[in-house]
C-alpha cells in the first residue's frame, strides 16, 4: 500500500469515525464535569483515602496516649502493657503513622502531577514514568514501615508481659525482630509492586528510550 | 453567565469543532466501545484541567493531539490475574491491540487490523502523518527530530503494508 492508497483508506476511516463516533456538545459539557475512571485515578483515590486514615489514626493515638498520661487507670491496653508502655506505644505509632503519612503524601503529590501535562510525548513520557517510580518507592516504604512496628510491639507484650528488659536472647530478638520482618515486608511489597506495574513501565521505558536515542542521534 | 461558564463554554465550542481528533485517538488504542468511551471522557477531562496552559501560540488542534495522545499511550487497563498459588494478584496492561470493530470496507478493515500491530507511538506518528500535520508540528508534538519523523514514517509504511501483504 503507498502512501496515496494509504491516505485514501485513512481518509474513508475518518468518514467512518465521523458518522459513527461523533458526540453532542453535551456530551462534551458532561465529560468536564465528571470524575476521571483512569487507573491513576483510582490510584490517587486509593492513596488519598490511606491518607485520611492515617491521619485519623494519629489523632486517635495521640489522644489515647494524653488520656493515659492523664489518667492511667484509663489505659485501654491495661491487660498487656503498663500505663508507660501504653503511652510508649501510643507516642511510636502516632510517630510511625505520620512517617508513612510522609511517604504516603509524596507518592500522591507525584501521582496527582503526572495527571495534567501538555509537554510533548518523549518529555512526558519521562516525567510520567520517574513520578510513578517514585511513587511506587514512597508507597513501598509506607506500606513496608507498619508491619515491623506492630510485630515488635505484639513480641513484646507476649515475651515480657511479667519481665522487664534486660541482656539476654529475647531482648535481642526484641531488635533483630522488627529488622527481619521489616526486610521481608519491603522485598515482599517490592515483589508486589513489580507484579503490578512492572510490565507496564518497561514498556513505557522502552518507548521512551527509543524516542531519547533516535532523537539525539539523527 | 460567570467568567467560569465562558470559559467553559469556549473550551466546549473548540472541542466540539475538533473532536475528530480525540475520536480518532480512541479507535487506534482502544480495543473495545466501553474502553473507547471511557478513554474520550478522560481526554476531554484532562483537556479541560490542562486548558489553563493553553497558550494560544500553538494551534489548539496541535495541542489537542498532544494531550490526546499522553493520555492515551499512558492509559492501562488493570487486569484480575491469579499468578502464585494463594497471591492474587492485579497486573497493569496495556489495553489489547486487538480490534474488535468491523468495517464493511475491506480496505479499512485492512488498515485497522495492520495498525494494530504497531507499537503507541508509530500509532501517533502515523496518525500524525495521515492527517496532514507537518513534519516540523510531529517533531515538536513527539519531542523528537524532523529527521527522524522521517524515517519513523518510512518504516511504519512498511511495517503496515509488509501486515497488508501478510494477510
Amino acid at each position: 500500500m503507498d502512501i496515496i492508497e494509504l491516505k485514501s483508506v485513512w481518509n474513508l476511516l475518518q468518514q467512518d469515525i465521523i458518522s459513527k463516533d461523533r458526540v453532542e456538545v453535551n456530551k462534551i459539557m458532561a465529560s468536564i464535569h465528571s470524575k476521571s475512571k483512569s487507573e491513576i485515578s483510582k490510584i490517587k483515590n486509593s492513596l488519598h483515602f490511606k491518607f485520611i486514615i492515617a491521619s485519623l489514626s494519629i489523632v486517635a493515638a495521640i489522644s489515647l496516649a494524653i488520656a493515659t498520661i492523664l489518667k492511667p487507670t484509663i489505659n485501654p491496653l491495661d491487660f498487656v502493657f503498663s500505663p508507660l508502655e501504653s503511652v510508649l506505644f501510643f507516642i511510636i505509632m502516632a510517630i510511625s503513622v505520620a512517617v508513612m503519612v510522609f511517604f504516603n503524601y509524596r507518592a500522591y503529590i507525584q501521582i496527582r502531577d503526572i495527571q495534567q501535562s501538555d509537554l510533548n510525548l518523549k518529555d512526558n513520557l519521562k516525567n510520567f514514568i520517574k513520578a510513578m517510580k517514585k511513587a511506587i518507592a514512597f508507597n513501598i516504604f509506607s506500606d513496608t514501615l507498619m508491619t515491623p512496628i506492630l510485630a515488635a510491639w505484639l513480641y513484646y507484650a507476649y515475651a515480657f508481659k511479667n519481665q522487664s528488659l534486660g541482656f539476654d536472647f529475647r531482648t535481642l530478638l526484641l531488635f533483630l525482630l522488627p529488622i527481619l520482618i521489616g526486610l521481608f515486608s519491603y522485598f515482599l511489597q517490592r515483589f508486589v509492586q513489580h507484579l503490578k506495574f512492572g510490565k507496564y513501565l518497561n514498556r513505557l521505558s522502552a518507548y521512551s528510550k527509543s524516542l531519547e536515542n533516535n532523537s539525539t542521534e539523527l | 453567565m460567570t467568567v467560569n461558564e465562558n470559559k467553559e463554554n469556549e473550551f466546549v465550542k473548540l472541542v466540539n469543532e475538533s473532536q475528530g481528533i480525540i475520536h480518532k485517538v480512541c479507535r487506534l488504542y482502544c480495543d473495545d466501545q466501553t474502553h473507547r468511551e471511557d478513554l474520550f471522557q478522560e481526554i476531554v477531562l484532562q483537556l479541560w484541567k490542562s486548558y489553563p496552559s493553553f497558550k494560544g501560540d500553538a494551534k489548539f488542534s496541535s495541542w489537542m493531539y498532544r494531550v490526546a495522545l499522553n493520555v492515551a499511550i499512558q492509559d492501562f487497563r488493570k487486569e484480575k490475574k491469579r499468578k502464585y498459588l494463594f497471591l492474587e494478584s492485579f497486573e497493569f496492561k496495556e489495553p489489547s491491540t486487538i480490534q474488535k470493530n468491523h468495517y464493511k470496507d475491506e480496505r479499512i478493515e485492512a488498515l485497522h487490523k495492520a495498525i494494530s500491530n504497531l507499537d503507541k507511538i508509530e500509532k501517533a506518528i502515523m496518525m500524525l502523518h495521515l492527517d496532514d500535520v507537518p513534519n516540523d508540528e510531529i517533531a515538536k508534538i513527539i519531542g523528537i527530530s524532523q529527521n527522524y519523523v522521517r524515517v519513523k514514517m518510512t518504516r511504519i509504511r512498511t511495517k503496515l503494508a509488509t501486515t497488508i501483504k501478510t494477510d
